[in-house]
């Protein structure tokens, strides 16, 4: 140590001035020492030999005396030991201070201490020292750190879709640093981008860049926050749209930094969700179908302006919110009450089940009604049911063209009929008059012949027989036109039934629209074959048709549906016409078979009776039961088409 | 010389109408003649004497209404409407006497 004695000698005086200039100086020096907030350690052949408050600090050592003594590799982290040795001896070897270096300590307590240490060669009372100055670098690791965690959760994010793109920019120098990102959605590569900002500024959409440079401007010129969403367009006319936000950081020097996120798909969706909207919003605007929904209670949550017009509303608000059942359902067409629990649109509501209703009435806000066709149909969201849709139309005029339609197709089949039959009894006049006439004519001759006062038996014999064959004759017509009626006999072949059945249902599907009937066939695949007349089975098929859409024609609280079933039977086939009309009245049930038995003003009554001569001259049968619950089941049995069956026609 | 005696012509396309109404007229003592259509009629050289023609109005090619109206405009002894045999009701029948 130097100059800590104080001892003073008046021969010394000038030597005691330079003294005690010395101890002032070391006192400085140490005030210095002790005061930086640098660790300083001092380290001879190993031992600690000298340290200043701060290492004590640093090192969390309760006094130097706690250091003093220690041999170094106790303070140093083996990992780091090698290098440090390396390092000692460098420094002694050269004589010269290393370069800083980051290395590890173990304090006191067993915690690391990150330190950067500059190592100087010294001489501490004569012998070689080195002097350690250290200082804390904790907190730029922590920074460190964190910005790896953060460059590491970046890359996460990349990897789950994100695309967070990073940006530095120096407005002062005008450089960018750009992470691969932002050059991705730039549309740059690190070798095409200049790196100026005007050049990247060219990539924003034209109608995006104001707006753009405009928030730059603004944030350089007061600070605070800049978010922009924009549009970059590449070269090849991609366009990737990308939701910036970046801060002013002025230290030193002046640097706007922040991150772009890559929002492309997100704006597409966006995008088409908008335009799918627009165009629901179109369609129900546009459509001539007045169109409401309904929530959980029956109360309007939308409707669209047909919806407005038909009911005589001339807002929105006029409707929504309201219970449509009271304001526009209340009433039936004949005047009574139609209550809630009744309400045949709100089923979809209480028991989630579409409906359809075609003649009931919907009131007008000016208290007037209209026959109107509905549909109701439940709303589900998520698998849950929230409400319903309800469209409708006044058919008020489509009801009464339909009637004067049907009165027409009456008049003019009833014409038709009687064109018909009035033809069919000019041919049969003509036919039959011509013999009746000479019949008429000889029996007078053969009257005259007698009467004379010399009768003449021969010329009266030969009036007579005249008259005989003239009476044949007339018989022969009439067995001619009943043939002629009969049709031809029937060609007996293996047909398909329900080939049959599908052709009597194509031919009956005028019939079907104009009784607005809904026709269901059953056909069981595995019929046999049976031995038929096709025209014949076609006749029975579309007579028991055409019975039961007539059957249905005063049907109108419920659906008018015929099923027509097939399916094997112990005789061969069995064929079902099942019909929801009004049903056979049981006292006339025996008698329908009878020919001419009809209860139609305009039946003949011959259907019934010669289709099942039809079916009993295949060797079948034909019969019918009450429908289950409503309506008639006409059913025929045709025996299979095999060796044994086979009849000659 | 007393007239010759009086005739009916019977026009009729069926020969069992024209077999009994041969028959028939006979029976109360006219001559009868009959032809097959209103061409054999009118070509037929015809007796001159009373006579009287019962005319099918259904014929083939010329109709009985227009063998009518034929005669009806070229002979002024004709005395229209004439019975004709087929048509119930609308049996008509008329004479005329054959000019000398």
């Amino acid at each position: 140590m130097v100059g800590t004695s104080g001892q003073a000698t008046a021969p010394f005086n000038d030597r005691n001035v330079s003294l005690e200039a010395l101890a002032e100086s070391e006192q400085r020096s140490r005030t210095l020492v002790e005061a930086l907030p640098d660790a300083i350690l001092v380290h001879s052949e190993d031992k600690i030999v000298f340290v200043n408050p701060f290492c004590v600090r640093l090192l969390v050592a309760a006094g130097p005396e706690q250091l003093l003594g220690k041999d170094i590799n106790e303070i140093v982290n083996p990992d780091d030991l090698p290098a440090i040795r390396n390092r000692i001896q460098d420094c002694y070897a050269s004589g010269t201070a290393s370069p800083p270096m980051e290395s590890v300590l173990v304090a006191c307590d067993g915690s690391f201490v990150e330190v950067e240490a500059v190592t100087i060669p010294i001489c501490w009372n004569g012998a070689p020292a080195i002097e350690v100055v250290a200082r804390d670098i904790r907190d730029r690791k922590r920074a460190e750190r964190a910005v790896q965690d953060w460059q590491e959760r970046l890359v996460l994010a990349q990897k789950a879709g994100l695309r967070i793109g990073l940006w530095d920019w120096d407005v002062v120098a005008n450089t960018v640093i750009w992470s691969d990102e932002t050059y991705r959605q730039f549309g740059y590569t690190r070798d095409t981008y200049s790196g100026r900002v005007e050049e990247a500024v060219t990539r924003i959409h034209l109608e995006d860049r104001p707006r753009v440079e405009d928030a730059i401007r603004k944030v350089i010129a007061s600070g605070g926050e800049y978010a922009q969403q924009y549009r970059l367009v590449w070269p090849n006319g991609t366009t990737c749209w990308v939701d910036a936000h970046g801060v002013m950081v002025r230290n030193g020097s002046t640097h706007m930094l922040g991150i772009g996120v890559d929002i492309t798909d997100l704006k597409k969706t966006e995008q088409s969700l908008q335009e799918s909207e627009e165009k629901y919003l179109l369609l129900l605007n546009s459509t001539a179908e007045a169109i409401y929904g309904l929530d959980l209670e029956g109360d309007c949550t939308f409707c669209n302006p047909a919806c407005l017009r038909l009911l005589g509303y001339g807002a929105p608000k006029d409707l929504l919110g309201t219970n449509m059942h009271e304001l526009i359902h209340h009433t039936r067409a004949d005047g009574t009450p139609y209550p809630k629990q009744d309400c045949e649109i709100y089923v979809a509501v209480r028991e989630g089940r579409a409906s359809h209703v075609t003649d009931e009435v919907l009131w007008r806000a000016d208290r007037t009604s209209f026959t109107a066709e509905y549909w109701s149909y439940p709303m589900y969201k998520t698998g849950e049911l929230v409400g319903a849709v309800v469209t409708f139309l006044d058919v008020t005029e489509q009801r009464r063209a339909e009637e004067q339609l049907r009165h027409s197709q009456e008049d003019l089949a009833r014409v038709t009929r009687v064109a018909a039959m009035a033809e069919l009894a000019a041919a049969i006049a003509h036919e039959v008059n011509q013999p009746l006439g000479a019949v008429v004519a000889n029996g007078s001759a053969s009257l005259r012949w007698l009467a004379r006062e010399s009768p003449n038996l021969e010329e009266a014999r030969e009036a007579i027989e005249r008259t005989l064959q003239e009476a044949n004759r007339a018989s022969d017509v009439i067995r001619r036109i009943r043939a002629l009626l009969q049709k031809v006999p029937p060609q007996m072949e293996r047909l398909d039934v329900n080939a049959v059945i599908r052709e009597a249902l194509t031919l009956a599907g005028n019939e079907f629209l104009r009784g607005g009937v809904a026709v269901q066939a059953d056909l069981a695949p595995d019929v046999p074959n049976v031995l038929g007349d096709r025209i014949q089975l076609q006749q029975v098929l579309l007579n028991l048709i055409l019975n039961g859409i007539d059957a249905m024609r005063k049907i109108s609280h419920q659906s008018r549906e015929l099923i027509i079933k097939s399916a094997k039977h112990p005789e061969g086939v069995l064929i079902q016409v099942h019909d929801s009309g009004v049903g056979v009245d049981p006292e006339q049930a025996d008698r329908i078979f009878e020919p001419f038995f009809t209860t139609k003003p305009q039946g003949i009554g011959m259907g019934l009776s010669i289709s099942r001569s039809i079916i009993e001259a295949h060797g079948g049968r034909l019969w019918f039961t009450p429908g289950p619950s409503h309506g008639v089941v006409f059913q025929f049995t045709v025996p299979k088409a095999d060796t044994s069956n086979e009849r000659a026609p | 010389m007393s007239e010759p005696p009086s005739i009916v012509f019977v026009v009729d396309d069926d020969s069992s109408i024209r077999d009994a109404l041969k028959s028939l007229i006979r029976s109360v003592g006219l001559k009868v003649e009959l032809f097959r259509s209103p061409r054999e009629f009118l070509q037929a050289k015809r007796p001159d004497a009373p006579s009287c023609l019962i005319l099918d109005v259904r014929l083939p090619g010329e109709s009985g209404l227009d063998l009518q109206r034929e005669l009806a405009d070229s002979d002024h002894l004709y005395h229209g409407p004439r019975r004709y045999p087929d048509v119930g009701k609308g049996h008509e029948s008329g004479s005329r006497r054959i000019p000398h």
